[in-house]
């Protein structure tokens, strides 16, 4: 999976984006741990990359297990 | 070589942790939550199982677990963090150094601290010294040693936190003796913030350390040092996510790795089982020294893990200590960093300076408890 046909999750926290990734592979979702650094969001921030599925449906699940995504 | 100073630190480590530290070396050689390589990735995916395993040993959540440098760090970070001007503390009289000597810091800059009655062989004294104070004062924060590493003996965790929870005190407590060979579940114990070695029942290498914050804990904890956490590079101040708030600067990769193999071995092992061998060594020792001629065993009454504390007739505890050395036994005399505890038991006086602790681990054996003993047998007949 390259990163530039996939939509990021920001997450905020590294230890956070593994432990999202742990849970989204439980469910059948395939997602990897990336960085993305904007100003506008107070500089580097770690989150997924995902493909292949809707951001809402991630999102959704991601809340469903306590972690809400900025 | 007889290694019983195991409440110092373990020694031997698990082949697993031994392999883990080559693996560590060879695989996770990136910076873990800086970069976002391949390499780096692979490194921060290990600091996060080693979260995991650590948070499955205490029963709490992954990004809860802090990596520190070891407990005396974890414990100034829980009390600097937590602990106000104005505040009132409790304290446990088998409290290490690495606690109170925060704690009387603590004090000069307006915190009151309160010292709770303390029995090496009754709870229901540090039970109702603490109950009898929430009763007259507001108390703010307990701080309380799991067990001690002078007698071996465990506080009465549940009854103390039940209080905290009637009464709204933040406990936090030190596993440093316990973790790994006792069974800790924070939810279960009502422990707010926990604070360990990394090095000792975890058999990581030294240097290792964690804080460990309970799901349930409401309050945020004010950063111990500051600087780079990895995320939000252009804030002025740590971010309040944890684990990234306390942990600023670069892990120690190594280290982690090596105490996600220890943490790995005690639940595979279980840390009941683990225990229940250090104590049937321990009550073996106890047994066979007291039937030495001049020997004197100060934690014979004690429901005590791993550790024998003892004194032989007529000698210091460090002439005793290099006696055991010279034939070839490790183990440690003095103080222990933990003043008070050897103020209750007695031992703080010009002949003894201190006791001799022995500390049993895992992997001692009875042949060398009877090689020991052996060894105290000739020494107290000179």
């Amino acid at each position: 999976m390259t990163k530039d046909d996939s939509f990021f999750i920001n997450l905020g926290s590294l230890t956070l984006a593994h432990k999202a990734q742990k849970i989204l592979a439980e469910n059948s979702v395939s997602a990897t741990v990336g960085k993305s650094a904007r100003a506008a969001s107070g500089g580097c921030s770690w989150g997924l990359y995902v493909k292949g599925r809707k951001k809402e449906e991630v999102t959704l699940l991601l809340r469903a297990y306590s972690i809400n995504p900025l | 070589m007889i290694y019983m100073d195991n409440s110092a630190t373990s020694h031997p480590k698990p082949y697993e942790v031994r392999r883990a530290v080559k693996r560590a070396y060879n695989k996770f050689y990136a910076n873990p939550g800086r970069g976002s390589s391949k390499d780096a990735i692979r490194a921060s995916a290990e600091v996060y199982s080693a979260r995991e395993a650590l948070g499955a040993l205490v029963n709490t959540s992954a990004e809860n677990i802090v990596f520190t440098y070891n407990a005396t760090y974890a414990l100034n970070m829980a009390l600097y963090g937590v602990i106000k001007e104005g505040m009132t503390v409790a304290v446990d009289r088998f409290s290490h150094n690495s606690a109170l000597r925060p704690l009387y810091a603590l004090s000069k800059r307006g915190v009151k601290l309160r010292f709770l009655d303390s029995s090496i062989i009754r709870d229901s004294v540090i039970i109702d010294s603490f109950e009898s104070l929430v009763r007259k004062e507001k108390i703010d924060v307990l701080v309380l040693n799991h067990t001690s590493n002078v007698t071996g003996k465990m506080s009465p965790v549940k009854r103390l936190s039940d209080i905290c929870r009637e009464f709204d005190v933040t406990l936090i407590l030190d596993a440093s003796q316990s973790i790994g060979s006792s069974e800790i579940d924070m939810k279960k114990l009502g422990v707010d913030i926990l604070a360990s070695s990394g090095h000792k029942g975890l058999y990581g290498v030294t240097g290792t350390g964690f804080l460990a914050v309970s799901d349930s804990y409401p309050s945020v904890i004010d950063p111990l040092i500051s600087g780079g956490s990895g995320i939000f590079s252009l804030s002025h101040e740590m971010p309040n996510l944890l684990p990234e708030r306390l942990e600023a600067g670069t892990l120690g990769m190594i280290g982690i790795s090596s105490m996600r193999a220890g943490a790995e071995f005690v639940l595979r092992v279980g840390a009941g089982a683990i225990g229940a061998w250090e104590r049937e060594l321990q009550r073996k020792l106890v047994s066979e020294l007291l039937n030495v001629k001049g020997v004197t065993v100060y934690n014979k009454d004690v429901n005590a893990n791993s550790i024998v504390l003892f004194n032989v007739e007529g000698m210091s505890s460090s002439a005793l200590a290099d006696k055991l050395d010279k034939m070839g036994i490790s183990g440690r005399a003095g103080y222990h960093c933990a003043p008070l505890a050897h103020e209750l038991i007695g031992t703080n006086n010009p002949e003894n300076d201190g006791a001799m602790r022995l500390s049993i681990g895992i992997f001692n054996t009875e042949r060398e408890c009877d090689k020991l003993v052996s060894a105290v047998n000739k020494i107290s007949k000179f």
